[in-house]
This record gives C-alpha cells, structure tokens and sequence, in this order.
C-alpha cells in the first residue's frame, strides 16, 4: 500500500494553547480515511495542516513534520499543494457566480482559458460528482438558487476539476438532510477509485459505512488508528470502545 | 503569467492606497504653508473692515518737534523729530503697508493726529521749512518716510488705516448660527426620532415616514439653499424685521438640513437600549411618556451628544445654503437679523472677485480643518467609550 | 379613598401619554414633510420664468421651455435661456470623476481591509475619514490654489490655451477627491463584510491571494460597492461650492475638451449670485427644479442596475 501523507511528531499550538500533541500517522494513497471523535480535539486542524490552510491564522505555530508523496510540506509552494490537495467544507459555499462559472473557477485561475477545454472540465466534474444530470439545462443560472445537497456536490465538483490527488473534507454532511447525506456519502465510496480522501467526521455510523481506516482523536492525540473493522469491531485502546459505544461523546 | 498578472494588480492596488494619502499631505501642506502666517490672535479678534482716519498736524502752537527719545526698537526707523516709530510690514491682502511701532506720549501724532499703535500710514504729504512738498507713501517703505519726516514741519494730510482682515465678525456669526441652530433642530429631531422608536406602530404609514426623511439626505444642500431664500427670508423679514437675509434665516435653513442626520443618529442611540430598561419601567406602573423621558433619554445621551457633534461639522462646512439663505456680505458687527458670513462663506467672498485672497482664505480654513478635527475626534471619542460600555 | 386617587392617577397619566405622543407625532410629520414643502416650493418659483412674464426694458417676456432643455447657450438677452447643454456637461464631468473616483476607491478599500497590515489599514482609514470630514469650500481652495496650476501647466505641455486652470479637467479632478472618501468607506464595510467561508474556499482550490481578492471577494461585495457608488454620484451631482470655484461657467456649449472650461447645472445656479434680480433670479430656481429631477432619476436607473448585476 502506497502512503500519501507522512505525519512525524506533529504538535500545534494556537499562541500558548496547544491543541494537536505528537501526531504520528499515515495516510495511504487511494483509501478513505476517516478522523472521529468528541468535537474541539482537533480533528479539523489537523485536516487543515495537510492544505496548509492553517498558514492563513496568525497565532498558529506548528512543529513536526508532514509529507506529501516524500516531499517536506513546507517546501513546496502553498498555492500548488492546494491544486493537489482539495479541500470540501462543513457548510457548502458556492460562490455568487453560475454553477458553470463555479465549477470552471479552479483551473481558470490556472491559466486554462480555451473554452472547449473548460467546458469539458466542467461537465466531466460535474458527472463525476453525479450532479451533471440534474443542473445541465441550468449551467448558467446561479449557483445560489440550488437545494443545500446539491450546492455541496457543486463544491466536490468545483474540487474534482482540478483534479488533485488528495481531497480533505471536514463534516460535508452535517449541514444536511438524510438524504443528501445518503447521496454525498455513495459519491463519495465511487471517488476511492481515483482520488484518496480523508473525511473528518461526527457521525460514526458514517465513518464506519464508508471509510477503509479510521484514527480516533481525543484531546489532541490520536488514541488508535487502524483499519476501519478492526477499530469498530475490535477496538485495542479502551477509551475507543467507551466513545464508540456511546459512553461519551 | 498568472505571477505577472497578480503582481500587475497588486502594484495598481498600492499606487491607489496611496492616493489618498498623497491628496491629504498635498492639501494639508497647501492650506498650512499660505495660511500660517496670518494665524495669530489679532486675526480672531479684529474687524474684516478698515476704518480709514483722514487727519493733519498743522496748528504748530499745539506741538512742539524735535528730540523724542528712540526706544532702539529692532527694525523700526524712528523719527527722533516727531517722536514716531515706523516699520514694513505686509498686510492680510497681501500689500506692502507702513505701521506705526511706537509714538512718544507727546508726540503730535499721538496728541493732535490722535493715532495709536498699530496704525497703518499709507499716505503722508508734508511740508518742510522752506514750503516744498513731501509726499511719502507706503509703498516706498518705512525708511523712506521716516526720512521725509525728519524734513518736515507741518504735514497737511495723513491717511491712516486701522483693522483690516480680521475675522471677528465671521467668528462670531458661524457661533450665532451654531447655538441657534442646535436650540431648533436638536429638540425637533429627538421628538421625530423618540416618536418613530418609541410609539409609532412599525405599519405601512410609518414606514412612509421614515422613507420621506430618508429621501431628503440626498438632496443637495443648495436646493434647501433655495428653500431658505423663498421661505425663511420673507419669513424672518416679517417677525423679526430683517430685510433680506438674516443669521436667523440662514439657522432655519440649516436646521431642516440637518434634521435627517440627527433623526437617524438619535434613533440608532435609541435602538441600543436594551427593551428590559422599558420592560422594568412599565412593569413598576410608569406611563409610556415617564418611561421615555425618565429612562430611554438619559441613556440616549452619548447619541444625542454624537448628534451634537456632527451638526456642528456640518454648520461650519456648509457653504451653498447659506449662500443663498443668508448672503455673502462680510460685517464686523454682528446681528440675529442681519446678514452675515459665516467662516466657509467669508472664504468665498474672498475669493470671488478679481483679487482672491489665498493667504486669508488658508488662515480660516486652518481655524475650520482644526475645529472639524476636534469635531472628528469628539465622536471617534464617543463611539469608543460607547463600545467600552457595551463591552461590560 | 386610596383607591379613588390611584384610578386618577392613572387616568392622568394615559392622557398626558395621549397628548405627548400627539406632539411628537405633529413634530415627525413636520419632518417628513420637509421633503414635499422643498419640491412644492421650488417648483412653484421655478415655474414662473415660464408661465409669467417679466419685464425687460420696455416689453414683458417668459422663458420658453422646449429652448431652455435644449438650448446650448445659457442667456442671451432679453428671455432666451438654455440649460441643454449644461445637463449634458454636468453628466460629463461627473462621469468622469466616476471614472477616476470608482477604481481608485474599490482598490484602496481591498488594500484596507484585504491586503494591508492591520495598523496601515487603520492609518489609511484615518486619512479616508478626515479627507470625508474636510468641507467643500476647503476643496474649492485646493482646487484654484494647486489644481488649476497643474492644469493650466498639463495644457502648456499640449500646447493648449487654458483659462489660468479653471477646465473641466480640473472640475472633474475636485470632485473625484471628494467622492473618493465616500465610496471608499462603504466599500470597506462591504468587503469586510464577506464571509471567510468564501475566502477559504477559493484559497482551498489554489487560487492566490490577489486572485481570491479579484475574482471572489470584489464580486461578492459588489452589491454593497455599487451603494457606495451610487452615493458618490448622488454628491457629486449636487456638488455646488468646489466646482464653482474651478469650473470656470461656461456661456456656451456642450463641450468636452478637457481643457475648456465648462458649466454645471449648481454652478450655474450659485455663480453670479450678488448682481441678479427678477428673471435671472427666479431661471436659478427653475435650474434646480431640474436638478433634483437629474439626481432622482440618475439614482432611480442606477438602483435599477443594481437590483439587475445582483440577479
């Protein structure tokens, strides 16, 4: 199994708070990996270290290690990782634009500007994320005017057409109904194939539905990580099994 | 290309940034470097008209010439003869004039010509022992005329100034317009904006109302200009017998354009209020009005005081309006129902005409630019100490 | 006994609430109605040009109305007046100050509240606020101390006669200064007003910052950006004291040479003020009766505009 993203002895703080301790894992390449536990123990921090998003707070010091595909993270140009590494958020954030216009926004801000090319990203995107079928005749309407579920699979989409290798996605359904929820999650087992996502996730039926491995968060450490049925049914560490069980959390 | 493009855009966006920047220093710099010289004490206080005196010295049994002590001044010719000291000097239009520094108590300018210190001499034509003519003028400075003086025995004519650019007048027509102003419109606005927050029903009427007033900040201020030549004019000419424009005219005008401004700030003050003030109130049995008057108002203050300020700014800035609700002549005595000029008006008096003043016109936009800056700092004061309690 | 003074008490106080509230209700609607006394007023005396006639010399004369829309001579003796070409100049000017006013205010606003370190934001701040603060006679002295120096020397260069500075070009200067504080600060609330969520998201696909600035953050303010302008415009339409101080009026026209002095309709109404009476008096306020039309109706369209770019 190939590893995407190597975490070594990562600890950060925000000013005097410290909030990820000694971090150690593995990310590996073409798999789901999901991050649960009690929320405020720095799951989506952590999500937010392998985008370097986290560059963007001021009061925010990190020590450690990350790499990506055997590159030290802070040697390469932030800009470029994020074209690789694509990030969906909790609250779907179309921006005011058409969907087209949405969707065409990454790779135009790369210097695509030939509109056949464009046009078939954007479509190709669009039918990845199973949203193509439903908003082909509206392509050029605003983005604004589409249901919550469908705004989220235009922002996988608008992620998916710069076809990164990595995409990050901190709670993408926890904004919305069951059924949406049902939909992302099914688009989300096709995308294993040609893309490894890591999925911070509440809901631990989800992350037990859909992803291969699975790191449990606690205040700031990892407690275990391992493989997705080994965690949910053989949990090693006992504060997993309490928190799965639902003794706390 | 992408790098190139950006770096294009950040550049455009600095240069920009620092236009404004640029325009305040140029501005500042210009109003500063021609005013400053005509900044002093005498300024507020003097009149903006000369008065002109037209005497002779020429009863010689009255006086007597000759060996008044020198009071070695720096840069003032002395005449030991007469018991005059003179000196150049450039007055507020800018023209070379001739003042007088000192004079002997005995001297005949003092006693017969009855002149004082400060005085300025523009034309002095004399006579010395033989009979010829000497005529000194200001023009040719004081060392010449001190020279001339020195020969003469009697002096047929002197003409005399006193005064002159001073801004007293305007000083005190801009405090006029101020008072009377803010005693009008101040307890007009906080009713509209007590009623509009504190008793109307939020229907469709009293959002008609509140639209009407909004529509009226947009309105430039030469149109209420307008308004206050054709309404408050004849107005104030019937009761208070004012012909033509009047400070009183010219406070009404400005009372209607300010009253949206006050309206708006007074009623944000009231919407900061929290409604368990009210609830409190009336739950003990008070009435609608005891409450209001009791409680809301004296936590409305800092508004109204914001209000206050911002009237004041806006008083001493207008121009148009009170062009047409008041006039453009400058006085030096001042009256409720006469015309006058206010600070931004007397600038533009100043500079109408053929001969713009530039170093007076600076001098008062330094006094306005300073009390627009207190007025500025005033509510940036509030707002913080606003905030400070809010905080808590 | 108690009983009886109390219900009194209470009857006193619902009546004096009654009558307090009638008060204020007289002094609101008083407020509110400022607005329709200034048009009926005006109105009325800006009708008479046209519909009494005055005396002139020997004969009695009005103003004809189709001439004074779209006349391009403001007078000729005895009755002629025109303001067709000054509609047109006024629109020309404050075009162009929008033109310079609208750029330099979205970009310095971005610089604030996007891109700047967080005390040059403030200093920046505090400079837009005081140049928004300076009153406009102040500006009118700027405006003939440095800009009609500057101007009168541009034209030198092109080898243009300019009257001592006083051009549309300098007009158009005073008043883009003075429309740049206005839009500026709206705009730096609008874009402080847009959602990290956004930003976020256009960072997260690999944009960079200026991009993100451009492409997101500008067009997710520009419903508030466009207030702003609107706002600018509105001020600078009724802009009387700079530009009459710079603008040099103009008898004829319309003219679009940056060089030539020009006319607007506030100009028009404040210039020449002292020496007038009758007829030349009472054509200033029928100028403004069109002005307050012009401001309504370039508001109206650019309200309409806004309400389309935000669809």
């Amino acid at each position: 199994m190939e590893t995407i993203f190597t975490i070594s002895d990562l600890n950060l703080r925000y000013d005097q708070n410290q909030v990820l301790h000694s971090i150690n894992l593995n990310i590996y390449k073409n798999k789901i990996t999901a991050f649960i536990g009690p929320s405020g123990c720095g799951k989506s921090t952590l999500l937010r270290c392998f985008n370097r998003m986290n560059d963007l707070i001021d009061n925010c010091y990190i020590d450690g290690n990350i790499e990506f595909a055997n590159k030290n993270l802070n040697e390469i140009n932030p800009i470029e990782l994020r074209t690789k590494v694509g990030m969906v958020f909790q609250t779907p954030n179309p921006f005011p634009m058409s969907i087209f216009e949405n969707v065409a926004y990454g790779p135009k801000c790369q210097g695509i500007r030939n509109k056949a090319t464009l046009n078939r990203i954007v479509i190709d995107s669009l039918k990845k994320a199973s949203l193509y079928e439903e908003v082909k005749d509206r392509l050029h309407e605003s983005a604004l005017g589409l249901s919550g579920g469908q705004q989220q699979r235009l922002c996988i989409a608008r992620c998916l057409a710069m076809s990164p290798e990595v995409i990050l996605m901190d709670e993408p359904t926890s904004a919305l109904d069951p059924i949406a929820t049902l939909k992302i999650e099914e688009l989300i087992s096709t995308l294993k194939k040609d893309f490894s996502i890591i999925i911070v996730t509440h809901n631990m039926q989800q992350a037990a539905r859909i992803s291969d491995y699975t790191a449990f968060f606690l205040l700031g450490e990892i407690i275990e990580y391992g493989k997705t049925v080994d965690i949910f049914k053989n949990p090693k560490n006992k504060k997993t099994e309490d928190y799965i069980t639902g003794r706390f959390g | 290309m992408r790098k190139i493009k950006d770096l294009f855009l950040n550049v455009i966006t600095y240069v920009s940034s620092s236009f404004g920047c640029l325009i305040l220093i140029i501005l500042l710099l210009f109003v500063f470097k021609n005013g400053i010289r005509l900044l002093d004490w005498s300024l507020i206080t003097s009149d903006y008209h000369q008065k002109t005196y037209q005497v002779n010295i020429t009863d010689t049994k009255n006086y007597h010439l000759g060996d008044y002590s020198d009071p070695q001044m720096e840069g003032v010719y002395y005449s030991g003869v007469w018991g005059i000291g003179l000196q150049d000097d450039i007055d507020r239009n800018n023209e070379k004039i001739v003042t007088i520094r000192y004079l002997a108590p005995l001297s005949p300018f003092a006693t017969i010509a009855k002149l004082e210190v400060g005085y300025q001499i523009s034309k002095m034509t004399m006579a010395d022992e033989m009979g010829n003519n000497l005529l000194a003028l200001a023009k040719n400075g004081a060392e010449s005329m001190v020279a001339d003086l020195d020969e003469a025995k009697i002096i047929t004519d002197i003409i005399a100034t006193s005064g002159g650019g001073g801004i007293r007048g305007s000083l005190l027509t801009t405090l006029y317009l101020i008072v009377l102003t803010l005693v009008i419109a101040l307890p007009l606005g906080i009713c509209a904006a007590i009623y509009l927050h504190e008793f109307a029903k939020q229907n469709q009427f009293t959002h008609i109302i509140r639209t009407m007033i909004d529509i009226t900040t947009g309105i430039p201020s030469i149109i209420f200009g307008l308004v206050g030549a054709i309404v408050f004019i004849p107005m104030m000419n019937k009761t208070i017998q004012s012909s033509g424009g009047s400070i009183a005219s010219g406070a009404l005008t400005l009372t209607i354009i300010l009253l949206p401004t006050i309206i708006k700030t007074t009623e944000e003050s009231l919407k900061a209020i929290p409604n368990s003030y009210r609830m409190a109130s009336l739950a003990l049995g008070a009435s609608k009005s005891q409450t209001t008057f009791k409680v809301i108002l004296p936590n409305a203050v800092f508004g109204i005081l914001t209000a206050t300020l911002l009237s004041i700014g806006r008083i001493i800035g207008e121009s148009a309006a009170l062009i047409y609700a008041v006039g453009t002549a400058i006085k030096d005595s001042v009256a409720i129902n006469e015309k006058s000029t206010s600070l931004a008006v007397h600038i533009w008096s100043l500079m109408g005409g053929e001969n713009p003043n530039y170093e007076l016109s600076c001098a008062i936009s330094i006094i306005i630019l300073l009390i627009v800056g207190l007025v500025s700092l005033g509510v940036k004061l509030i707002s913080r100490t606003i905030n400070k309690t809010e905080v808590k | 006994m108690v009983r009886h003074i109390r219900k009194n008490g209470h009857q006193q106080k619902t009546r004096i609430d009654k009558i307090i509230k009638g008060v204020l209700f007289t002094v609101t609607l008083f407020c509110a109605s400022i607005i329709l006394f200034i048009v009926m007023f005006i109105f009325i005396h800006g009708i008479k040009p046209f519909v009494n006639s005055y005396q002139v010399g020997e004969y009695w004369y009005r103003v004809n109305f189709w001439r004074f829309m779209t006349g391009t001579v403001w007078f000729q003796a005895p009755n002629v007046y025109g303001i067709g070409f000054i509609i047109i100049n006024t629109l020309y000017v404050v075009g162009l100050a929008l033109a310079i006013a609208a750029p330099v205010s979205i970009l310095t606003a971005l610089f604030v509240s996007r891109i700047a370190p967080h005390l040059v934001g403030k200093v920046i701040t505090t400079v837009i606020e005081l140049l928004a603060a300076i009153p406009s006679i102040i500006y009118g002295l700027f405006g003939m101390g440095i800009v009609t120096n500057f101007v009168k020397n541009l034209a030198k260069i092109f080898n243009y006669q300019s009257a001592g500075g006083l051009s549309t070009l300098s007009t158009v200067i005073v008043l883009a200064i003075m429309i740049i504080p206005t839009i500026t600060m709206i705009s730096i609330a609008s874009i402080k007003a847009v959602k990290r969520d956004m930003i976020d998201a256009s960072l997260a696909l690999g944009a960079s910052p200026t991009q993100t600035n451009f492409k997101v953050v500008l067009k997710s303010a520009q419903s508030g950006i466009f207030s702003g302008i609107i706002l600018g415009v509105g001020r600078a339409l009724g802009e009387a004291t700079a530009v009459s101080m710079v603008a040099g009026n103009r008898g004829s026209g319309p003219t679009f040479n940056l060089f030539d002095t020009t006319r607007t309709l506030t100009s028009t109404m404040l210039l020449g003020l002292k020496e007038t009476a009758g007829l030349d008096y009472d054509i200033r306020f029928s100028v403004g009766i069109i002005l307050i039309c012009l401001i309504f109706g370039v508001n109206f369209l650019l309200n309409m505009v806004k309400r389309r770019l935000s669809r």
